[in-house]
């Protein structure tokens, strides 16, 4: 096996295949759908939020009161309006969650005991924000008349017991990239590839090539042009989205193995298809390849669970999903390095049969 | 150059190829002549190393085509039947891959090219805008790059315009004066009376003549004549006829003979009466 003649193939291939539009295709649209879940997701639960506009006694400390009160929980913005009827309507439009109209000398009479009449404005369909301040709105006032609370209140953060489910436990923006990164894998593995080498076959180039190399190399160099995009497109696609693996070399060590294993496969299926079966079938061949990246670690069906355990993907985004978190969230990695290994042997096994029959 | 003994390749019940034996002396053209499916190209297929034999042995400058293929692929080179050119790549940038490939400096496609005709601009341009008469010379020059001492030619001409291939027949002829050994397959037989220096005849997987076209003519072909008369009549005779042979003297005495051409056979003859169909 000579590398000159493996590195003049893999390089013909790489110039040649990114002016295939279907090779292309397979690159970009993962890449693509993980930039977007990166934008349009967040890791974290948003803070609620709430908008009070007030109308006004403007020396009443009774808005910032109440925004330090309910701060822990909500995310307080104080608007204040020109009069009555801004209030009136901020509150209608939902540009609002909740509005005052205090009185003037409100702190005052509150102080006094006089009980001013203060003017409270929900929409008829609150915000969780807007419920809140308002419920947080009795004590407060409490508070500026001077009175002692009837209780003093121990108000104490439980830690909630961590979900078993892998979306909470990653971030759903995580989640959601790391899938892409499994289908940018299998993508470029099993379309990409094999149609740079269905596309030798259908046009006899193939026949060209061994007249001077040997299968093997040719081979080869198929993979290394597979291995070459999914090197580039994976830290790309990590880099864009700012994920950055915890335990980088099991990220990479899994990724790694499931790149070699579906590869073998791309040529497998490259060796059996024509580009024109390859353009029809190939998408549905790969979406059992696809959906365990999916559903891995979600609380899905038994069945479905055991089926998607038999398929390679499983187990690469069970070793990812490890390497994102840096947490052993799934156990027994070193059995989903040999279900790869597996899945490996048989891919190659199988293509090496394949052109075995070939040269007879 | 070549030796075959008994090549037999089988798929399954079909016996493709059925025990040839030939040789092909170093500097000659040697023509493979059959109908679709007597074995042409699965002969070519095994001397190339594409396909293992079921039994029989192959040399090609003393190696076995089998077992020292890695000797023998530097040594010999193919024109496909079918044009199997990178058609996204130009010209140029196909003989310089196939350079690459066979570790020869890039400056050989460009001889090449003025070799087989293709110009600086054609060369340039994209394979897949080129006709089939350009793909032809190209699929030649890329053969060529390696100085192959074996030239195998499947069907060379076969697509081509008649200017084309008077071109490509032009060329293959220069490489035997060179020195190249060529093995070709056509479907021509003026092609083949042209070019080759011996031919074998395919039938049904197995080699049914092989000799010079001259002598495959006279062995198989009609030995006679057409002679016209003052009278403008016109009697074709047989050669070997001796009843023939006196008419003949008659004519010529009585001074009655105007004209004679004799029926030298044509190899579309030789095959017919070989193979029981015209190619």
């Amino acid at each position: 096996m000579k590398m000159k003649r493996i590195l003049t193939i893999f390089r013909k291939d790489v110039r040649d295949a990114i002016r295939d539009a279907r090779v292309l295709m397979a690159i970009i649209v993962p890449f693509g759908l993980g930039v977007f879940y990166n934008v349009i997701m967040d890791d974290d639960e948003p803070t609620p939020s709430a908008t009070i506009s007030w109308a006004g006694d403007r020396t009443s400390q009774l808005p910032r009161r109440l925004a330090d009160a309910t701060r822990d929980v909500v995310d307080v913005t104080l608007e204040e309006a020109a009069d009555e009827a801004t209030v009136h309507k901020e509150v209608a439009d939902e540009s609002a969650d909740i509005g005052f109209v205090i009185p003037d000398g409100f702190d005052d009479a509150v102080v006094a005991g006089e009980q001013p009449e203060l003017v409270v404005l929900l929409p008829e369909s609150p915000s969780f924000g807007g419920d809140y301040i308002a419920a947080s709105l009795a004590p407060v006032l409490r508070d500026i008349a001077g009175q002692v609370q009837p209780v003093r209140l121990d108000v104490q953060t439980v830690v909630e017991q961590e979900s078993d489910d892998v979306m909470s436990r990653l971030g759903l923006r995580t989640y959601f990239v790391l899938a892409s990164a499994t289908a940018l894998v299998a993508m470029i593995a099993l379309l990409a590839v094999p149609v740079v080498l269905a596309d030798e076959s259908d046009r006899k180039t193939l026949d060209a090539l061994v007249m001077v190399a040997s299968y093997a190399e040719i081979i080869v160099a198929k993979a290394v042009f597979g291995f070459t995009y999914i090197l580039i497109g994976l830290p790309l696609l990590l880099g864009l989205t700012g994920i950055v693996p915890d335990n980088v070399a099991l990220f990479a060590g899994g990724m790694a193995a499931f790149s070699i294993a579906l590869v073998g496969f791309g040529l497998l299926l490259g060796g059996l298809f024509n580009a024109s079966q390859l353009n029809t079938w190939g998408g549905l061949l790969l979406l059992p390849v696809l959906f365990p990246a999916f559903v891995t670690g979600l609380p899905v069906p038994k069945p479905i669970e055991i089926g998607a355990l038999l398929l390679p993907t499983s187990h690469a985004t069970r070793i990812a999903v490890n390497g994102i978190s840096g947490e052993a969230i799934f156990d027994n990695i070193p059995l989903s390095f040999g279900v790869l290994a597996l899945w490996a042997v048989a891919g190659y096994g199988l293509l090496f049969w394949r052109l075995s029959r070939r040269e007879s | 150059m070549i030796v075959v003994k008994d090549l037999v390749k089988q798929y399954g019940q079909i016996r493709a190829v059925d025990g040839i034996s030939f040789d092909v002396q170093a500097g000659e053209i040697f023509g493979l002549l059959g109908h679709n499916g007597a074995g042409k190209t699965t002969t070519i297929r095994m001397l190339t190393g594409r396909a293992r034999p079921t039994s029989g042995t192959a040399t090609i400058a003393g190696h076995d085509v089998v077992s020292e293929l890695a000797s023998i692929k530097p040594l010999i080179n193919l024109v496909f039947e079918e044009p199997n050119l990178y058609t996204r790549l130009s010209g140029r940038d196909n003989l310089h891959f196939f350079c690459d490939l066979y570790d020869v400096p890039r400056n050989r496609s460009d001889e090449l090219l003025e070799a087989v005709g293709l110009n600086d601009a054609a060369a340039g341009r994209k394979v897949k805008g080129y006709s089939s008469g350009m793909q032809q010379r190209l699929l030649i020059a890329r053969a060529l790059i390696n100085s192959p001492k074996v030239l195998f030619l499947d069907e060379p001409t076969r697509g081509l315009d008649p200017a084309s291939a008077r071109d490509v027949r032009g060329i293959i002829a220069n490489l035997a004066r060179q020195g190249t050994t060529v093995f070709l397959t056509t479907h021509y037989m003026e092609e083949a009376d042209e070019l080759c220096h011996r031919i074998a005849f395919l039938s049904q997987g197995a080699i049914v003549a092989l000799d010079s076209p001259r002598e495959l003519k006279l062995r198989y072909g009609q030995r006679s004549a057409t002679v016209l008369l003052e009278n403008r009549e016109e009697h074709t005779i047989q050669l070997d006829d001796p009843a023939d042979a006196a008419r003949l003297e008659d004519w010529m005495r009585d001074g009655q003979v105007l004209t004679v051409h004799s029926h030298e056979g044509t190899l579309e003859d030789v095959f017919i009466a070989l193979a029981g169909r015209a190619l």
